[in-house]
């Protein structure tokens, strides 16, 4: 069933409770009907660094997610889109003392400048990744067409996508599969 | 944003006419019109909903019709403002009848778009209005057919 | 025995320090921040580019279940001066007419957007619901789009209290102009047309602000520059100074100039929370953001050049309209920006003899706002690419155009009066030549052009202020230009480094502590960087024009030089050596005296007698451990060079190009982590590549922005721009402490003349020229079709 069909029509006082499992946790909440998912993990979860760059549009890339397996743009769902679902936020992507090779390779590289893009960038490296191990430079362009970053011109991006992806090629399967678990 | 078309009524143009400037017509014709009332001599309170589909903006304004030759012309100016921005129109209507129960109606004009509508939509509206003008004008195709029946 | 380790931490490419927060998710942004009990502002904006507000009413949006209140502007104007009070106002000479300007719309709008009615809910879709819900009546005026339109006399005018619509009009340059073109063999003569394009950060505006009777108002807001605003704002709002703390988040998320004026909206939330009591919280959204910050750039250049049969240019005259918008934003009005690009107009050349003439007019469109290479975009077009099109007409190599008139001799001051304090710029230059391989790759395009296909290559030169002293600045801004910092060694001995400058993204916690970690002699990781609050750090003009690496990294060096010194005469007073101070090295968190390596102090045991135990200082000496320093460069200004090249091969058929090279060699003086430098030249030729080639912010005739989202207002993806190559030529300047220039800011200048000659090469027909800015497929294409 598409998620839209749930929602009830509009009344916009109305409000829902949803259950969502994020980064490994399960959140139960009563969310208002209108509240977009960005909001939610924002406000609700308290889980700020998903961001806001573009409000709606869906152009800008910096709440971009990863939702039962896909990214997505959360500022174009509503919370009540994802009840039931299984998301990943930049949170859930590794803690500072022990970072995903993606996050490594940001900082190795200088794959970041103010940071406001890189959430969300590094969810869209992460599903490139996770199907895609050993991308060509065209094809990582073309995977981060949807985020834009206003800073680094991409080119240290480019190569923090190549850092991350020859540092999980040489671990064992095991533990590579740990890391795209979502 | 310039407006042109150009359309053919199957009636002659004193009915064309009388149909373009019948507000009850036009209440039931013009696409997003929700209502039309006289205030005063030839001009009338509109209130319309008009954009695309996720900027959809609800217009309070007037419509004035002057100039008016019957069966020959007329001119409307129409004004519109709404929490999105607003909308203007000065359009010239002219009708030439080309036989007995065909006129050609020539529409010539200027519209102005403001607000959140223009600033998203621009690139979509000149489609979008002569999308909304072939509806409005397969309607008074429909109402002249009507009004032909009637009449025979 | 350790011994004195020689490693240096400035000029290494390391991992920048504030990563692990952002690459965790845990930046804090202002969008982060929320106060207990906060509401939430949504503004209603003009939907018309010129009107009269005949009436408004907010009826309905005041009884909307949860709007806490509404406010207009004559409300807000009561309780404030008018914002351009005269010490954020230019003092650049010229004629100026000065707008008077409050935080909303009064009587009338002058632009779509423009702020007109606040509405204040308890959360922010409350918010916006209820600004539907205001009705406002306009009575539509004349539209003024066409800054030459507004120019001239019979025009309405936009500020009606104003004699023209001219908002400042000044004239630039020195030496014999005429004799110039009196001797000249050739004279180009060309208008050249920059669009209104900028840079819009990822991360829009925003600002939260709370207010009490006793602290007084806490402005939290990404500004690049909180100190210039807390002074502005006691001074609007007419609370003392010590009621006012702007606070810049520790993180913030780009700002590329668009965060440097003192805007409407800062005023209005800071008003609204002295108003209400409770803190506000604005977030500017994407629409708002792009109809009303980061537009620059808009500019007419009537050039031209007298140039002797060689190649030699003897003298330039140009007029330049720049179409500044309603020139209503703070501390730059729109016009500093097109006259810092008119005094840079000359760039990297020897041009002895220049007259300028510049008109700023205001139009109905949004304030020019600065954007990264403040004001040169335009002018480094016009400049450079016009020296292609001299070349082209004479039938010279415009290699040899360039090097003719490059600047050779430092320092060297240019006739409209900016210093170029050294660098070895024919250097750069030759260099980004033979790594273009410019020879054989118009050996090639002789061979492509056989088989069809339409190589060209192209360069540019950008000289990029590099931060601007006092000296220009106190006129530029009416504020000073030293960089300032305040170094202290904290009880622990750990060093705290406070900055006035706060950076979005240029990563002043590496940079500043690779530079004090050299002077104390101690661990990257034993520096922490505090920066943002004016309550705590030295005053300071903001991060903008290059200022970080030149001026601020300096004032942190000389802070520590001063510590160094008391430092020095505590560690002979411990040791019982009689020494004059500068006898000591500090290495590896110890203070050790030349003459015997044996004798030597901690850091931490200097740092716990002057903190802790000051009973054990020499006799007489002040406790403690801390030093500011304000740097100013013994020079007027410091510009640091980068040359940019490129080759392209265009489509005649459709006039698209694809970008095959781009090379930079670039001069920062000594880079302090090559790796950093590096990001900001990709970055800078990238947003230069967007604003050539995607973005332009376009308006109707009757004043309607089109592109108010990022899908109109195209800003470059990863697939939309090629690799660039950077080459570092570094010419230490003799003007700082460890020879650092700034480098980032005017990155972008260069590329649209580098794009325009690598077309025109390209093309490479008699009377083809790209003399309108963007250079899109379609531009391209009309010029190709329009000289046939």
């Amino acid at each position: 069933m598409h998620p839209l069909q749930d929602v009830q029509k509009p009344g916009v006082e109305g409000t829902k409770t949803i259950q969502v499992r994020v980064n490994g946790q399960i959140y139960k909440r009563e969310v208002p009907i209108r509240m977009l998912l960005v909001d939610f993990l924002r406000e609700e979860l308290g889980l700020t660094g998903t961001h806001v760059g573009c409000s709606v549009e869906g152009r800008c890339g910096a709440c971009t997610i990863v939702l039962n397996g896909n990214n997505v743009k959360s500022c174009l769902l509503l919370a009540v889109q994802a009840d039931g679902a299984d998301i990943l936020t930049v949170e859930g992507l590794g803690e500072p003392d022990n970072l995903h090779p993606i996050q490594e390779g940001f900082w190795e590289k200088h794959g970041l400048q103010c940071g406001y893009c890189t959430p969300g960038m590094m969810m869209s490296v992460y599903n490139l990744l996770k199907v895609n191990p050993h991308p060509s430079v065209a094809e990582i362009r073309e995977a981060l067409v949807g985020n834009i970053c206003r800073c680094t011109g991409y080119e240290h991006i480019i190569e923090a996508v190549q850092y991350a992806a020859d540092r999980i090629a040489a671990m064992p399967k095991e533990e590579r599969d740990k890391l795209f678990s979502y | 944003m310039k407006i042109s078309g150009t359309y053919e009524i199957p009636t002659n143009s004193t009915t064309v006419f009388q149909l373009l400037t019948n507000p009850d017509v036009l209440e039931r014709t013009v696409p997003g019109l929700k209502s039309l009332h006289l205030i005063e001599d030839n001009i009338y309170d509109a209130d319309l909903e008009m954009g695309l589909p996720t900027v959809k903006g609800r217009y309070k304004g007037t419509v004035k019709l002057v100039d008016a030759v019957i069966g020959e012309h007329f001119r409307l100016i129409m004004e519109g403002q709404g929490p999105l921005g607003f909308v203007q129109a000065d359009v010239l209507i002219k009708l030439e009848q080309i036989s007995e129960n065909q006129t050609k109606v020539d529409c010539e004009g200027e519209a102005t778009i403001g607000g959140v509508v223009a600033g998203i939509g621009q690139r979509m509206i000149s489609g979008v209005a002569s999308f909304l003008m072939g509806q409005f004008f397969k309607a008074i195709r429909k109402e002249a057919s009507k009004a032909e029946n009637v009449g025979n | 025995m350790t011994t004195v380790s020689e490693t240096k931490w400035v000029g290494r490419a390391i991992r920048r320090r504030e990563d692990p927060r952002l690459l965790a998710g845990k930046g804090k942004y202002i969008g982060d921040i929320t106060l207990p009990g906060t509401t939430y502002v949504h503004l209603v904006r003009s939907t018309h580019a010129h009107a009269r507000i005949r009436n408004i009413d907010t009826t309905k949006a005041e009884n909307y279940p949860g709007v806490v209140a509404v406010v207009t502007g004559e409300e807000v104007a009561a309780a404030m001066k008018p914002m351009l009070v005269p010490s954020i106002i230019p003092r650049l000479g010229g004629e100026l007419q000065i707008p008077t300007v409050y935080p909303l719309a009064i009587d009338k709008v002058l632009w779509v957007g423009d702020p007109i009615v606040a509405i204040i809910a308890e959360n922010k879709y409350i918010a916006e619901d209820a600004a539907q819900l205001v009705e406002i009546e306009y009575e539509p005026l004349p539209v003024l789009e066409d800054p030459e339109e507004a120019l001239k006399s019979d025009s309405p005018k936009i500020h009606e209290d104003w004699k023209s619509n001219v908002l400042w009009h000044g004239e630039l340059g020195d030496g014999d102009v005429e004799k110039a073109f009196r001797e000249a063999d050739y004279i180009l003569s060309e208008r050249f047309y920059g669009h209104r394009t900028g840079c819009a950060p990822l991360e829009t505006r925003g600002a939260v602000a709370s207010y009490d009777d006793f602290t007084g108002l806490t402005l939290y807001i990404n500004s690049q520059r909180p100190h210039i605003l807390r002074m502005a704002l006691s001074q609007i709002l007419n609370i003392p100074h010590d009621k006012v703390r702007v606070i810049a988040p520790k993180d913030v998320g780009g700002a590329f100039g668009t965060k440097a004026p003192i805007y409407r909206e800062d005023l209005l939330i800071c008003y609204l929370a002295m108003k209400l009591k409770r803190p506000v919280k604005w977030i500017e959204n994407r629409m708002e953001s792009l109809m009303t910050i980061g537009q620059e750039r808009d500019q007419i250049h009537y050039l031209e050049l007298a140039v002797r049969k060689d190649g030699k240019i003897l003298g330039l005259r140009d007029r330049i309209i720049a179409d500044v918008g309603d020139g209503r934003t703070g501390v730059y009005l729109g016009f500093v920006m097109p006259w810092l690009g008119a005094a840079y107009l000359t760039n990297a050349f020897d041009i002895p003899n220049v007259h300028i003439d510049l008109s700023c007019v205001v139009t109905n469109k949004p304030c020019l706002s600065p954007s990264r290479a403040f004001g040169e975009f335009p002018a480094r077009f016009a400049m450079d690419y016009a020296l292609h099109l001299v070349a082209r007409e004479l039938n010279l190599d415009p290699r040899d155009v360039f090097e003719k008139n490059i600047i050779k001799k430092f320092p060297y001051v240019t006739a409209t009066g900016i210093t170029h304090d050294s660098g070895d710029y024919v250097g750069a230059f030759k260099t980004l030549l033979e790594a273009l391989d410019y020879d054989r790759v118009k050996q090639e395009q002789k061979e492509a052009r056989k088989n069809g296909r339409l190589i060209g290559v192209g360069f540019a030169m950008g000289a990029e202020m590099s931060g601007i002293g006092s000296q220009v600045f106190v006129a530029m801004e009416n504020q000073p230009g030293y960089g300032s910092a305040t170094v202290k060694i904290d009880t622990h001995g750990m060093v705290q480094v406070l900055e006035g400058d706060s950076p979005q993204g240029q990563g002043h916690e590496t940079t500043i502590a690779q530079a004090v970690a050299d002077e104390l002699g101690v661990n990257i990781d034993d520096i922490y960087i505090s920066y943002g609050d004016t309550f705590a750090t030295p005053f300071a003009s903001g991060t903008l024009g290059n200022r970080g690496a030149s001026y601020t990294v300096s004032a942190a060096v000389l802070a520590c030089r001063k510590l160094k010194t008391k430092i020095q005469k505590i560690a002979a007073y411990l040791l019982g050596i009689e020494s004059d101070s500068e006898e000591f090295i500090f290495a590896n968190r110890e203070v050790i005296w030349k003459k015997d390596n044996s004798k030597r102090v901690s850091l931490d045991d200097i740092a716990d007698v002057a903190i802790m135990a000051p009973t054990k200082l020499p006799p007489g000496m002040e406790a403690g451990l801390e030093a500011t320093a304000y740097f100013e460069a013994n020079i007027a200004s410091m510009l640091s060079i980068g040359v940019h090249g490129a080759v392209v091969e265009v489509n005649p058929k459709t006039g698209d190009y694809k970008i095959l090279r781009y090379v930079v060699v670039d001069d920062c003086g000594v880079p302090i982590n090559p790796m950093l430098v590096r990001g900001q030249v990709h970055g800078g030729v990238v947003m230069g590549i967007g604003n050539t080639r995607y973005e332009k912010y376009i308006y109707d005739e009757a004043g309607q922005p089109l592109c108010t989202t990022l899908m109109e207002y195209h800003m470059p993806s990863a697939a939309d721009v090629p690799d660039i190559e950077v080459i570092e030529y570094n010419v230490p300047t003799p003007y700082t402490p460890l020879g650092t220039k700034g480098k980032g800011e005017g990155v972008p200048g260069p590329v649209p003349a580098t794009l325009a000659s690598a077309i025109t090469d390209a093309i490479d027909r008699p009377g083809f020229k790209l003399l309108n800015l963007p250079l899109t497929p379609e531009s391209i294409w009309r010029a190709l079709n329009e000289d046939k």
